[in-house]
Order: structure tokens, then C-alpha cells, then sequence
């Protein structure tokens, strides 16, 4: 800087490696672009994780829980299948395939959320 | 004997004062000119470094830390306490990096890299004060444009450092 030179070998050196780590820092999320999860509380404990977009058929999930619960999960998608609930709120949900889509059972304290790689905490805003 | 240290003490102040205005003044200017030149919202050139750099360089540490803490109580009053923490984080990380390469770098990187460089740690300080504040980890997400258009505005900067320094050294020189 006392040179008085605008710019040296080793700018750069600095700029390409601030590139870099721009890269780096954006590679997980290439690696797991479109990838759904669904994460299956019981009590507040996380009880099951499915990789929705790993899934090639239906399946059902059975949980240990009064009044009981069944689960189906698909490619891509989960919904309540049936309750052993009165009021069935959990499955009115219906079909939960996006990020932050979710479905509670109160009175089996059953939460299903549905979570894309790399937005597990989404935002809508953020304002300073 | 002691009252010619108040008399600098003073100039000092009143000299750090100005920078501080014009620093201030600066980041408003640039306020206007984001929509302009089509930035997205929040990514600002940072002219107020421009400023900084130039009491650190010519002027010595003090100088340029008077003007960052100026700025953050600025944001502070204007803004609220998480504005002035994010304030606060980028402008400290920013000057400790820029001077750190005139302790330890001088005469081995240019102008542009010295620039780059401080912008780029004052959206790393940024974002972890955000980090922090919302205790989430924004690094993935927000991390790679902000340190590409930090090189930007870094690079930007470092021009206009590069052609105001020289005039302002003159300046400087008779002030002190």
C-alpha cells in the first residue's frame, strides 16, 4: 500500500481465494438441491426422519402412540392416513410435500414436518 | 507543554469528527445510488471504508477507529441496538483486517487486494452478527454472494481510494 501500486501478484492470489470460499461454502447446496425430508416428532422427541425424496413406493408407518396413528409416505410426499383421534385435524392437513408444510396430532402430541436440504430454519424476512 | 497536547487532542477529535460526518455522509449518498445502478437490496458499495482507509493510512489507527465507532452509535440512534451490533461486527473486522496488512503486509499487496479484502471481512462481520442475533446459520445461504459482491465493491472502492489518496494526503499533511 506505501507503494502505491494498485494492484499486485498477491491481490490476486487474495481475490481467488475468497472465490473459493465462496464456492465452497455454496457446494453443500448443489449436492442436495431438492432433497425433502420428513421429520416425525413424538412428545417433542424427534422419533423418525424419512428422506421423502428417496422413496420409489408407498409405505405405511405405524406409531406407538393411543389414540393411534398411521402414517403414508410416498416420493416426495406424507399425509396423516388414518387417526384414532375424534377430530381427525391432522389429517384434514391433508398431503404435506413442501418445506415447513406440517400436520399435528394433539391429543396423540404427534408432529410431522416436512424439510428441504438446506432450508432447515426458512425464514420469510429478515429486517434490520 | 501540556496545553499543546490538548490543542492536538483537540484537532484530533474535530478531525475525526469531519471523517466520521463524511463517512456518514457518504453511506447515504451510496443509500441513493443502490436503485440506480440496479444493486439488489442491501448490497451497498461501502464508500464509508474508503473513508476509514484513508484516516488509517494516513492518519493512524485512532483516526479510523473514532470513525467506525461513529458510524455503529450512528446506526445505533437511527436504527436500533441490532443494527449497531451488525454495525459494530463489519466495521471492527474490516479495520482489523485492514490493519493488519499495513503492520504486517506493507508494500506486499496492492490497493485493490487491500480493499477487497476489508470489504469483504465487513460482510463477514455482518453476517455473524446476524448469525448471532437470530441464532440461525446464515452462512450457506447468504455467505457466497455476500463475499462475491464484496470483491465488487471492494474492488470499487479500492479505485476511488486509489484516486482521492493522494489529494487527501495533501489535505491531511497541512491539517497535522
Amino acid at each position: 500500500m506505501n507503494g502505491k501500486r494498485l494492484i499486485q501478484k498477491t491481490d490476486f492470489l487474495l481475490i481467488l481465494g475468497i472465490i473459493l470460499i465462496a464456492f465452497f461454502l455454496y457446494f453443500p447446496k448443489l449436492l442436495d438441491k431438492g432433497g425433502i425430508s420428513a421429520h416425525i416428532y413424538i412428545e417433542n422427541m424427534e422419533y423418525q426422519v424419512i428422506d421423502l425424496s428417496r422413496l420409489t413406493e408407498e409405505q405405511f408407518i405405524d406409531l406407538p402412540t393411543d389414540p393411534f396413528l398411521v402414517l403414508r409416505a410416498g416420493p416426495g410426499y406424507i399425509r396423516v392416513h388414518s387417526a384414532g383421534c375424534p377430530d381427525r385435524l391432522c389429517a384434514a392437513a391433508g398431503t404435506l410435500t413442501k418445506n415447513g408444510d406440517m400436520a399435528v396430532c394433539v391429543p396423540a402430541r404427534v408432529v410431522v414436518k416436512v424439510v428441504s436440504a438446506g432450508h432447515e430454519d426458512t425464514f420469510d424476512a429478515i429486517a434490520y | 507543554m501540556g496545553g499543546e497536547r490538548v490543542l492536538v487532542s483537540t484537532k484530533r477529535t474535530a478531525l475525526t469528527g469531519l471523517l466520521a460526518a463524511l463517512a456518514l455522509a457518504l453511506s447515504f449518498f451510496e443509500s441513493l445510488l443502490s436503485p440506480v445502478a440496479f444493486l439488489p437490496p442491501g448490497v451497498k458499495l461501502g464508500l464509508a471504508n474508503v473513508v476509514v482507509m484513508l484516516a488509517l493510512y494516513l492518519l493512524g489507527l485512532p483516526y479510523a477507529f473514532g470513525i467506525v465507532l461513529a458510524r455503529s452509535g450512528f446506526a445505533f440512534f437511527l436504527r436500533g441496538a441490532s443494527a449497531f451490533f451488525i454495525s459494530l461486527a463489519g466495521g471492527l473486522l474490516s479495520l482489523s483486517v485492514l490493519f493488519l496488512f499495513k503492520r504486517f503486509l506493507a508494500g506486499r499487496v496492492g490497493v485493490l487486494g487491500v480493499s477487497v479484502s476489508s470489504a469483504v471481512m465487513h460482510n463477514v462481520g455482518q453476517l455473524a452478527a446476524a448469525c448471532i442475533i437470530a441464532s440461525t446459520n446464515l452462512f450457506f445461504g447468504y455467505g457466497p454472494p455476500l463475499l462475491l459482491f464484496g470483491i465488487g465493491a471492494g474492488a470499487v472502492t479500492g479505485l476511488v481510494y486509489w484516486a482521492v489518496a493522494p489529494f487527501a494526503a495533501r489535505v491531511f499533511g497541512r491539517t497535522e
